[in-house]
């Protein structure tokens, strides 16, 4: 029974299928069509995954908040689910976000890390929705456990536009990276064109990956909800008291 | 009908404030935490005065976000281990006004542990005399204020469960990020009077606003049950 309810859901392969053909697809335009920047060098390239994950990343923080805001109101399990699968996959894109954005920056700036704004707006919103999970992890009860990460999501979410302008204004403070803006001021219309294609790409690996984050939830709670009945069943050592016996040959009361 | 509200506020908060004065212990704790404080960032430092005096206002705000960090995540102990916790929530009283009631109490605290902090950087590193007092009046209390809203809220998440204390930090420090850096440059631009740079002040107001109103009204859910 329970191999027949992890069995694989077939239902979203196609679209795994489509993301991964339209990802391999902008991969290879984006390293051998697109010519190269004429500043950054073949590191621009850097950018047909970079700016996809952070949009991607960004998409499905935004996807979190909703769902945890819907499950204060509506109380649906479902919304509960689908807000931590949204963090979990949106703490992945971030990471890669940040690395990519890491590796991309030791060439172009000369530093790992330059304190930009973006990069360490980046990096506080992923400790935020980073101590989101952890919290979920630390409370037992389910029912509470949602509310309460809910909740957490929310003054989270909230806190975030002014970390962004508080880190703007912070930063500002120091000397600039000598940066060199992408996509500034324009953008040619063949790296445009192959940053949307990876950009639809990477949003559909997530919506994908969401997705089956939501079904894997969706299986936990039933096999717990399956154990946990199948714990009370076997507990149940109080058998129903024996009917009181007479003495032989009454015939009751 | 507001009256009532505002009446439950302070009763709550004057509730907390005489229950601390009685133990005392919150404020030997904050004199003594203080004091610790000021003194090993000096031994870490060094003891430059000139250069203690430079970094003063970012240490401040250390201090305090840590100390609101760790005393605020027992603000509602005292209630659960009193078994009171489910009295107080029982009042015909909104969950609101218990929110704030609770807030201003710790906002008390706070507000003493950094004015105790910032008495002693005065002393023992040479802070010079505030440029600007208002300014320097309105930081402290600004950013007390948002410590004290962050560390209630997460106070009050983990009291009915078994969320380990130790856990916190790392999910109230990030939130307040904002806080520390507008804190920090608004003290520092309160002592020496330069240029601000940017309107941290207004940054401190509009931080407290959305946490205090967040927090305020998302309280109710944490509670629940």
């Amino acid at each position: 029974m329970l191999r027949l309810l992890v069995r694989v859901y077939p239902g979203d392969r196609w679209l795994l299928v489509v993301a991964l053909a339209l990802l391999g697809a902008g991969w290879a335009l984006g390293l051998a069509w697109v010519p190269p920047d004429r500043y950054q060098g073949e590191a621009q390239r850097l950018m047909y995954v970079h700016v996809p994950a952070a949009w991607s990343a960004l998409a499905l923080f935004v996807l979190a908040t909703v769902a945890a805001a819907r499950h204060l109101w509506r109380r649906t399990p479902g919304s509960d689910r689908l807000s931590r699968a949204a963090i979990e996959t949106g703490l992945v894109f971030g990471a890669l976000t940040l690395a990519l954005g890491m590796v991309w920056g030791r060439p172009v700036w000369g530093v790992w890390w330059a304190w930009d704004p973006r990069l360490t707006s980046t990096a506080i919103l992923l400790v935020l929705f980073a101590g989101v999970l952890g919290l979920r992890r630390a409370i037992e009860d389910p029912a509470r456990r949602a509310v309460v990460s809910a909740a957490a999501t929310l003054l989270a979410a909230v806190d975030l536009p002014i970390v962004h302008q508080s880190v703007v204004w912070w930063q500002s403070l120091h000397q600039r990276p000598t940066l060199l803006r992408l996509g500034a001021p324009t953008i040619a219309t063949s790296m445009l064109i192959v940053l949307l294609l990876n950009t639809l790409a990477m949003s559909l690996l997530a919506g994908w990956l969401v997705m089956r984050r939501v079904r894997i939830a969706r299986l936990e709670a039933t096999i717990d909800d399956r154990l946990l009945r199948e714990r009370l069943a076997r507990a149940r050592p109080l058998s129903p008291p024996a009917p009181v016996r007479l003495r032989e040959g009454s015939r009751g009361v | 009908m507001l009256g009532g509200a505002v009446r439950a506020v302070l009763l709550v908060a004057e509730k907390d404030l005489r229950s601390e004065l009685r133990a005392r212990s919150f404020l030997q704790a904050a004199l003594f935490f203080a004091l610790c404080a000021v003194l090993v960032f000096s031994f870490a430092l060094g003891p430059d005065r000139p250069q203690l005096a430079t970094v003063a206002p970012g240490l401040l705000w250390v201090a305090a976000s840590f100390a609101a960090v760790f005393a605020l995540g027992r603000s509602f102990a005292a209630e659960r281990d009193g078994d009171t916790l489910d009295f107080l929530l029982g009042l015909p009283v909104a969950r609101e006004a218990l929110f704030l009631g609770k807030l201003l109490a710790n906002l008390a605290g706070v507000l003493m542990l950094t004015v105790l902090s910032l008495v002693l950087m005065f002393l023992l590193y040479g802070l010079p005399a505030p440029a600007d007092g208002g300014r320097l009046v309105a930081a402290v209390v600004l950013g007390s204020l948002g410590l004290s809203a962050a560390g209630t809220f997460y106070g009050a998440l983990s009291v009915r469960l078994s969320v380990r204390e130790a856990f916190l930090p790392m999910l109230v420090l990030p939130l307040v990020i904002p806080l520390v850096i507008a804190a920090s440059r608004a003290t520092a631009v309160a002592l020496s009077g330069g240029q601000a740079g940017a309107p941290w002040t207004g940054l401190l107001v509009v931080f407290d606003g959305v946490l205090v109103a967040g927090a305020t009204a998302l309280f109710r859910y944490l509670v629940e049950g």
